[in-house]
């Protein structure tokens, strides 16, 4: 197995959806490769990354506008 | 989204209720989509009103959180559409990066940030988002879909007119995507 194979392979890998043969052959190439360790792990840190990212605030002026919209369907209703 | 756990609760929905708990998820699954605050904003007008018009039919319904994710996902499409901001911006292709024998073609080097760090400085935050607005549209969407709102592949396929493989395939392309940008900032701080 390549490094190229590797990484082609990696979404499956982690989702551990991959073949049996396939991982094993994965974890060999790991074993050997210190690039791919560490591709992995970055990897997985941006997936872990993304999870966390919180949410911005709506801003005062989109609220205030919602506000006014929101009233006026309620009122036509 | 998640719904907050509110649904079985009696507390109906109102449009005030609706306005607290969905608008800033609303707004920021706009603005991650679409890349833009304007169109965020737009946006995020358009969902709230539809669905104050049709609040009657969610009274205390758990299929509502899964109905604003359509609406917003459908909206956030169609303002794209409208505005013809479609940039053809080629996406490279992240497994171009691999010498001939398929070695890695430049180092891998480790990052410095901890896996399990809890909440993000607003640094990594602001540098997640900007990576996230630079990836090609059709990574883009499923990467929002899944990295950040966490929903389902088979979910994201039917949101986005997709087969479950082609969304497995364009969220792996995302993430590395996503990798190859953030990479340069998390190498640089371990000096
Ligand atoms: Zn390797």
């Amino acid at each position: 197995m390549t490094c190229k194979q590797l990484v082609e392979r990696l979404y499956d890998f982690i989702q551990g959806e991959l073949e049996e043969e396939l991982s094993r052959h994965m974890q060999e190439h790991l074993d050997c490769c210190s690039h791919c360790v560490t591709y992995v792990k970055t990897y997985q840190i941006t997936i872990h990354l993304s999870r966390r990212l919180s949410e911005s605030p709506v801003p005062d002026q989109l609220l205030q506008r919602l506000r006014e919209v929101l009233k006026k369907a309620e009122n036509e209703s | 989204m998640a719904d907050n756990g509110q649904h079985g609760d009696s507390a109906v929905l109102t449009p005030e209720r609706v306005f607290h708990d969905y608008a800033p998820r609303v707004y920021n699954l706009a603005r991650r989509m679409l890349g833009n605050d304007a169109d965020a904003e737009d946006v995020t007008q358009d969902v709230l009103l539809q669905v104050v018009r049709k609040l009657d039919t969610f009274r205390g319904d758990s299929s509502f959180p899964t109905w604003l994710h359509r609406v917003t996902v459908n909206a956030a499409l169609a303002n794209r559409k409208k505005r013809a901001l479609r940039q053809e911006r080629e996406a490279h292709d992240p497994l171009d990066h691999f010498l001939e024998t398929g070695q890695h073609s430049n180092s891998i080097q480790p990052w410095s940030v901890a896996p399990d760090q809890q909440a993000l400085d607003q640094e990594t935050q602001q540098l997640i988002e900007k990576a996230i607005a630079g990836l090609p549209e059709v990574y883009r969407d499923v990467y929002v879909l899944a990295d950040i709102e966490a929903l389902p592949n088979n979910e994201i396929a039917e949101l986005l007119e997709l087969s479950v493989p082609a969304v497995k395939s364009r969220l792996h392309r995302a993430r590395l995507l996503m990798r190859e940008a953030l990479a340069p900032h998390f190498e640089e701080a371990l000096t």
